[in-house]
């Protein structure tokens, strides 16, 4: 007879066979992308001791009780596409599968919002939201990854469609039902007023406690549904690409195309962005890379024939005065950002970004928030960093497969840019590889210093404060909230509270 | 060249996939039909145990990670550990789309692991008396082997001359015979001349492979390619994917080569029919792919060709078709194994026949008609509501 284990016992009443302490069930919980990337596998490969697929808000709540009352941890995952770790239970405990609870619960087609539960996918709400002409604004995330996760969390770096209009995932988010770790059920937005119930305003109530759970990666609680706000599907789409030779050009096109609030979406790559996507060979990366323009604008136009008609008429008028060339192309990976315009659900970008991000392809280091006026600075730091290491020698002439790349994304409104993605292309499978990006990604946060840019990186050293960095104030007010709300620390332990 | 980046048929031994298996990004691609294909999302799922079992061990990318976990030693066989295994049907939706995608080839990876299994565990229950069957009576059922041509009609002729051979294979000779018979029919009254194997005809292997008995059944598989070799065939017909898939991976396994074409049978008659004038047929049905006919051998459009010329005939898909149909529940030893599992995979593709609005369906492979016809309720069946044919049995009817 083994001992008695009430954790488990208790669990099984609540979920009867959507529990498991099977060690071979537990062991698949023990990975995300943060493999490949990184040679850390062996501090992440701690088993949870329990998973469970709960398919109800009340079942999580259940399930949370338990763990308070037992002190065990949580660790979440909605759709099993965390890239940086953040679904690996370091701490053991119990392990919440979300995957079942994958219901749309509405789509109110008159106020144009969808409400979902967490193991919705971004493919299955956009499918659904098609068929109706809307959509859900996406970022440069594979399809199958969770609305709510990717609205919430910020783990995923990237922005294609509306990111210039609308903005990050989060500012399409109405309000959000979440259990908190005594139990507690909050809804946040216009339903947490009493008398009206439903969500149509993201910040109902004051205090406004919309975002709490945003970047606290299940930190504060487990959101059990949420509703987002779509979009209508425009009845004119077109990808405009413009060349530039050098950043501080297409930086001035960049700066007064967004100043126009012209167009819902527009990126300025630089350097061999799309080689990783389209290459499986190093030469026919080479080749690529040799062949690209070394920064590119690239632009969604949308609306009405006529409006996009005159957006294209005014971006071909700033190339033009800008020095940059129209780029005409029929490949694929033009055709992904119209795509994703439509929701990523039938997106190459989609499919790309995957192979792009742990494939043949790059991958990044730093990926700072900034001011417009940074972004050139940004960029010379990070040239710095990789002309002063041995092994990634010239940029522009040097070994083909560590090109740098850089990618601005302007937001909301064009007042900032959000995640300037700045990596190399190399192969990480390569153990050497891999010392290399770790080597650029220290000596590039060293020249980003020297301009006046913090940005930690990879978002487990951020907060486990490996790189030594005192976090400040914020993190200590935060750090009061989690005290209150979870004082035995059994939410999502070990990632941004210890 | 580094082992990880060698094409997956390189690779001998699941130990040489450990490069391949870390590579698995979890970008979940694997569970899913084509994201732009997705018109309704209830039939949008493609891992029949994942979707069942619920846990991430039954997806693709969990046995992946099993595999890390045998590799790195943090696993052990156990029951679980086979089940988890086994329930795998080896339809190959995961493999199709991460060949695309990733390159991880999650279906090797499991099939190496079968083998790993059965070297050090031996095989499960079934697909012992599987093997044992096989090697007895030369089929996995245990019968008579002496009975294997019964089902061949006394009016049709064979000619040992011909260069032709049809190999009818385990369950349309014992299981499912009226497709056999319909397919020598078929071939007379298009005046086709061939031959059979008779007493020669042994189970093509596909049932042990699958399994991870690759050493029975490689033996099974090259008496019959020496036979055939030995007749000097130009051409070998067959009504079931999974044996001519496993005659085509002859050559992974060291084994006598065949010398001899392969053609499904689809495939052989689609350029015959296209000449003459079929029967009208006025019904509504729907094609079910089977996974080793289509994502195996890459036959989508022969079929659907077929039935499009029969005049009267209204073919409607079900959303997941092609490239992204659901497994009938039925392969890689499940049926024999798991019976309840495979019948619950084959209801969810019924589920989907009527969600088109049709009672009838047409698939091209005697192993998925017994798995999709055993899952239909008794009340219908009796009732004759929901029927399950091969393509050779509506062909049978419109052949003048």
């Amino acid at each position: 007879m083994g001992e008695k284990d009430p954790v488990y016992e208790e669990l099984v009443n609540i979920l009867g066979d959507r529990v498991s302490k099977d060690p071979e069930i537990r062991w698949t919980y023990t990975r995300d992308l943060e493999g490949p990337l990184t040679t850390d596998l062996k501090r992440l490969r701690r088993l949870p001791d329990y998973v469970v697929l709960p398919e109800t808000t009340e079942e999580v709540q259940k399930i949370v009780l338990i763990a308070r009352n037992y002190k065990v941890p949580i660790t979440l995952e909605s759709t099993r596409i965390s890239v940086k770790g953040l679904a690996v239970a370091i701490r053991g405990g119990i392990f919440i599968d979300l995957r079942r609870m994958n219901r749309i619960l509405e789509i109110d087609e008159e106020n144009m919002t969808a409400t979902v539960q967490p193991g919705v996918t971004i493919a299955q709400l956009s499918c659904e939201l098609q068929k109706r002409n809307m959509l859900i604004p996406v970022p440069g995330t594979p399809a199958t990854v969770s609305v709510v996760s990717n609205y919430l969390g910020c783990g995923w770096p990237g922005g294609k469609a509306r990111m210039l209009s609308i903005g990050l995932g989060y500012r399409s988010v109405v309000g959000v039902e979440m259990v908190l770790p005594d139990g507690t059920i909050l809804n946040t937005g216009s339903k947490s007023d009493v008398f009206i119930g439903k969500d149509f305003w993201p910040h109902g109530m004051g205090p406004d406690l919309f975002l709490l759970p945003y970047k606290a990666y299940g930190a504060f609680g487990i959101i059990t549904k949420m509703t987002v706000k779509c979009t209508p599907i425009e009845k004119e789409l077109k990808v405009f690409w413009i060349a530039y030779d050098n950043i501080d050009s297409a930086m001035e096109a960049h700066n007064r195309i967004v100043r126009l609030d012209l167009v819902p979406n527009l990126h300025l790559y630089a350097g061999d962005k799309y080689a990783g996507y389209a290459n499986d060979t190093l030469e026919s990366h080479d080749r690529m890379n040799r062949a690209q323009p070394e920064f590119q604008i690239i632009l969604t136009l949308a609306g009405t024939k006529r409006q996009v008609e005159y957006q294209e008429k005014v971006i071909r008028k700033i190339a033009k005065e800008t020095g940059g060339r129209i780029i005409v192309d029929k490949l694929p990976i033009y055709q992904s950002f119209i795509d994703s315009h439509l929701g990523m659900a039938g997106s190459f970008g989609a499919v790309w970004s995957m192979r792009y991000y742990t494939s043949r392809g790059g991958s990044w280091t730093s990926t700072p928030t900034l001011p417009v006026d940074k972004i050139p600075d940004n960029w010379k730091a990070f040239s710095r960093a990789i002309l002063k290491d041995p092994d990634y020698g010239d940029p522009n002439f040097g070994r083909g497969e560590f090109w740098r790349s850089i990618i601005v994304y302007p937001v909301e409104g064009g007042h900032y840019v959000w995640g300037v993605e700045k990596g190399v292309d190399l192969f990480i499978q390569d153990p050497k590889c891999r010392e290399m990006l770790l080597r650029l990604h220290k000596a590039n946060l060293e020249e980003q210093a020297k301009v006046g840019i913090s940005d930690p990186g990879f978002i487990k050293d951020w907060y486990t404060g490996s790189l030594g960095k005192p976090f400040g104030v914020h993190f200590e007010v935060s750090k009061k909230f989690k005290k209150t709300l979870d004082p035995d620390n059994v939410m999502q332990p070990g990632y941004i509270y210890p | 060249m580094p082992i990880e980046f060698c094409w997956p048929m390189e690779r001998r031994s699941l130990e040489d996939y450990y490069e391949m298996i870390l590579r698995c990004a979890k970008c979940e691609f694997c569970k899913n039909v084509f994201i732009s294909n997705t018109e309704h999302w209830q039939f949008a799922k493609q891992c029949p145990p994942g979707e069942r079992f619920g846990f991430a061990a039954y997806y693709a990318t969990g046995r992946i990670e099993i595999a890390r976990g045998l590799l790195e030693g943090e696993l052990k066989w156990t029951d679980k550990l086979l089940h988890i295994l086994y329930t795998c049907t080896t339809c190959g939706a995961c493999e199709h789309w991460c060949s695309i995608f990733r390159e991880v080839y999650p279906l090797k990876i499991i099939m190496e692991m079968r083998i790993k299994a059965v070297k050090e565990v031996g095989p499960l229950p079934a697909h012992k008396r599987l093997m044992e069957n096989i090697v007895k009576y030369h089929n996995p059922y245990g019968e008579s082997h002496e009975q294997r041509f019964e089902w061949l009609p006394s009016t049709v002729k064979t000619s040992g001359e011909s260069s032709l051979v049809y190999f009818a294979g385990c369950s349309s000779s014992y299981r499912q015979q009226q497709i056999a018979r319909s397919t020598v029919n078929i071939l007379s009254k298009l005046g086709v001349k061939f031959n059979v194997l008779g007493g020669e005809e042994w189970c093509c292997g596909a049932p042990l492979f699958e399994v991870g008995l690759v050493d029975e059944a490689k033996k099974t598989l090259e008496h019959n390619i020496k036979t055939l070799n030995k007749m000097k065939v130009e051409k070998v017909v067959f009504t079931c994917p999974a044996c001519m898939y496993t005659f085509k991976e002859a050559s992974k396994y060291e084994i006598e080569e065949p010398k001899f074409e392969l053609q499904h049978i689809t495939d052989f008659l689609l350029p015959k029919l296209e000449k003459i004038k079929m029967k009208g047929l006025n019904e509504k049905l729907t094609y079910h792919d089977p996974c080793r006919l289509g994502r195996g051998l890459g036959i989508y459009e022969q079929p659907r060709k077929i039935l499009k010329l029969i005049p009267g005939l209204e073919l409607v898909e079900m959303p997941r078709h092609m490239e992204d149909s659901w497994c009938c529940g039925g392969g890689g030893g499940v049926l024999a194994q798991y019976p309840d599992f495979a019948l619950w995979t084959a209801s969810q593709r019924l589920e989907e026949m009527k969600f088109v609005g049709v009672k009838k369906l047409v698939t091209s492979c005697p192993a998925c008609k017994t798995t999709l016809s055993l899952a239909i309720p008794p009340r219908l069946r009796r009732a004759r509501e929901i029927q399950v044919v091969d393509v050779m049995e509506l062909l049978s009817k419109v052949i003048p």
